[in-house]
This record gives C-alpha cells, structure tokens and sequence, in this order.
C-alpha cells in the first residue's frame, strides 16, 4: 500500500543566468544573486493508496515540480515529504537515459535504480521489453530509439519493476494509442492493490480514461481538489485545456 | 604512456642531460610522476561534469552521489592500474629497479583518497558552476608545470624550499619513492597522509552543505 503526504511543502528555485554560473565572477564578486521562483508553496496534499490523480493546471504553475518532489528527486525547501512506496517517474522531456546504452541494458540499470538485486534487475529485463513489445528492439540504442518509443518503454519499466508511486508527465500522448489500454489494465490492476497514479496530460480523454480524482494547481498552490468528472467542466480546469 | 615517458624522457633527458645526476632515476621518476598526474588530472577534470553527464537520468531517477563519484574513479582507475603495470615492468625489465610492495600500497591509498577528495570537490563546485571544469584544466596544467614531474626537484636549488607549498609535490614524492623502491620520506608520507585527512573532511562538509541543494543546480 502506497502512501503520500506533503505538508507545508515549498519549493523555490533560483534561475541562474550564465555570469551567476561563473564561479571566477562569484569570486570577483561581479554577479548578482539569481532570480527566484516559487515553484511550489505550501502545498498540502495527501494522497491515499488507489489514488488516480490528474494534476491540472496552466503552464508554470508547479506540477513537474510536483511531480519531482513526489518521485523524491527534488528535496523541498521547506515542508515535509513522507513517501511510503517506490516511485517510477517517466517525464516527457525523456526517460532517464544514458543515450549510448541499448533497451535491454537501460531496463537492467532501472531495476538497480528501483531497488531490485541484480539477479531480479535481471530476470525482469525480459518482462520489461515484452510490455513494451520492444523485445526485437532489445539492442537498440537510446539515442536512435523514437521518443514513443522511449515512453512506451518507460511505462513499461515502472509498471514492471515494481514502482507503486507511479508519476507519467505528459508520455501517453507520443505514444501508439494501442498500448493505452494494456497501460491502463496494469494501472487499475496495481490501484486496486494500493499503488498511487498521478497524471499528467492534456487530453481530457485520457486523463477521463486513467484518473478518477483531479488536483488544480494554480501559482504553485493547491487550488481546488475534486473528483475529475466535476473539475473538467469547471473553469479552473479551463487552464490546462 | 609508454609514448609519452619514452619522448618526453629523450627529448628533457638529452636537454638537460649536464644538469642531471642520472638519466636513468630522471626516466624512472618522469614515468612514475606522469602515471600519477595522468590520473589525477583526468579525474579532477572529469568530475566537473559528471553532474552534466548524469543529468538525463538524474532528473528521473534518485541516485546516490558516491555513485556518481565512484562512476569517475572506475572510468580512470583501470587506465590507472594498467600504467602501475607497465611502469613496473618498464623499470625492472630497463632499470632493473622493484617496488617496494608495503610502500607501494600506501601510497596508492593515499593517491585515491586524495583524488577521491578533489574529485567530490570538483563535483560539487561543477555542478553549481559550469565554468569549473575549464578552471580546473587550467590550475592541473599550470600545477603539472609548477609540480616536479619533467624535472627533478634540485634543480630549484637554493629555492628547493618552496616545494613544501606545493601539496601534490607530497603525493607525487611518496609515490615516486614507493614506486622507484626507495624509502618514502617520513614528513612527505605525514603531511600527504594529512592533506588526504584534511580534504576529506572537506569534501564531507561540501557533500552535506550540497545534498539538498545539487538538484536544484542540475
């Protein structure tokens, strides 16, 4: 059983130009501080285990930061974090690759990285290629594979390795819609057993067809939380659409 | 490397052959020293951008930093380890030296722990500024120029002295030493066993003030 709770969370970035990069001008003293950017503020949330869970909201107003403080890539600035489960995030900006490895390698190394000993990491490689349908593409290299095809293989990566906290921003759409409902069985199937989904897109019909709840995010706040067929219709969720 | 000791050694052997008590214990410590600055120099660049190499996955997956680190050391540690080799049967097989095993291993434990230090250090600083890795190539070429590795330290003279500013003159005295199977000067053994104390200490203090703050750099 999954289990999420943020409390007070805040997150605060400094955008840095390339001077404020350059250390020999720190040093000169020649640069200014960078320029600050709440990404996230005093986000509450809870999310039991289940969860199907949009997250709405308009360009810049937190959710990958969202995303990345639930996955525990990003260690907020303020607030607490308390993530009880593994987390299998796939962003739209690319699964997390080294471009020159091949699928089957990459599907070992995430098994490394979700916490499988080496000889499970290595049994599921298998599984992992054969969700994807990607088992003759096996010695393919990342950096040739098309990013539909990197997101069907991340998907598959998370739902096979064992993540039960599971983040997709913005991967379906590139994908062939074929492998929506093969997802989607493996989603409902892993939210029945407790693991947490939170989504990411903007299609109404497949936020519709995998999340049954819907959080609005507006400036980095939480501003309405409801179930999604009764935020979809509401101007709020007119942001994301 | 072989390439590298055999022209560099003619060419500043010939060069400075009257000034040189010995050619052959010149060959032997420009070897030992061009091993030693090969690796540390190509660590200490390499690490100011293994936080860009590891960006792609970074941003997706939580990865601890020692995995990082140790991703640097494991690149260059092989290439390490085969020079070691070929540096010992160089100097049996033409000099007909041996090292000294127990001395030999202290001094490769230091070299990795110093290197393991400056390589945090220059993680650490390169992730936050990008410029680092240029700065960093620039301070090794100017240290290697600075460091008594194409000369040996005599040739100072009078002025011999102020090698004992220069903290990889330390390393690379213990490790020539070790290396060319001669006693390993006690205060340059203390004071390198002391720089690795020191720099790991302040590496550790740099990895806990960074830890919350390099996925924010990235």
């Amino acid at each position: 059983m999954a289990c999420v709770q943020l409390s007070n969370v805040g997150v605060t970035f400094r955008i840095y130009d390339a001077g404020q990069r350059s250390i020999t001008r720190r040093l000169l003293g020649r640069c200014e501080a960078g320029l600050e950017i709440a990404a996230l503020n005093g986000v509450d949330l809870t999310l039991e285990p289940g969860s199907r869970v949009a997250v709405l909201g308009s360009n810049s107003s937190g959710k990958t930061t969202l995303m990345r403080v639930i996955a525990g890539l990003l260690p907020p600035k303020q607030g607490k974090v308390v993530i009880d489960g593994t987390p299998g995030a796939v962003f739209s900006m690319g699964f997390g690759v080294t471009p020159e490895a091949n699928l089957a390698d990459l599907a070992y190394a995430q098994g490394l990285l979700m916490g499988l000993a080496p000889a499970e990491a290595r049994a599921k490689v298998a599984a992992v290629l054969d969700f994807a349908e990607l088992t003759d593409h096996a010695e393919c290299q990342a950096h040739v594979a098309p990013p539909g095809i990197m997101s069907r293989f991340g998907v598959a990566a998370i739902l096979c390795l064992g993540a039960d906290i599971i983040l997709l921003d913005e991967v379906l759409e590139n994908m062939d819609p074929r492998f929506y409902q093969k997802i989607e069985a493996a989603i409902l199937e892993r939210a029945a057993q407790g693991a947490i989904l939170v989504m990411i897109e903007r299609s109404r019909s497949l936020l519709s067809r995998f999340c049954s709840e819907a959080l609005l995010l507006r400036d980095g706040q939480i501003a309405a939380r409801a179930p999604l067929a009764d935020m979809l219709p509401n101007s709020g969720a007119a942001l994301t659409f | 490397m072989l390439i590298t000791v055999g022209s560099v050694g003619l060419l500043f052997g010939t060069i400075l052959r009257r000034q040189l008590n010995g050619f052959e214990e010149y060959v032997n410590a420009l070897a030992s020293g061009l091993v030693m600055w090969t690796f540390l120099s190509a660590v200490a660049s390499d690490s100011s951008i293994a936080f860009a190499r590891w960006m792609p996955i970074l941003r997706h997956s939580t990865i601890s930093f020692s995995v990082i680190a140790l991703s640097v050391l494991l690149r260059h540690l092989p290439v390490l380890a085969l020079n070691i080799v070929v540096l010992f049967a160089l100097q049996f097989v033409v000099l007909g030296l041996t090292p000294s095993p127990l001395g030999m291993l202290a001094a490769l434990a230091l070299l990795i722990v110093n290197v393991s230090w400056i390589c945090v250090l220059s993680m650490v600083l390169g992730a936050r500024f990008r410029d680092v890795g240029q700065l960093v190539t620039s301070a090794m070429q100017i240290s290697f120029l600075l460091t008594p590795v194409l000369w040996p330290p005599y040739f100072l003279g009078r002025y011999e002295f102020l090698l004992l500013f220069n903290p990889f003159y330390y390393q690379l005295s213990v490790f020539n030493a070790a290396a060319a199977g001669v006693e390993v000067p006690v205060f340059h053994l203390v004071t390198t066993a002391g720089l690795a104390a020191g720099g790991s200490a302040l590496a550790f203090v740099l990895y806990r003030w960074s830890r919350d703050r390099w996925p924010y750099w990235i």
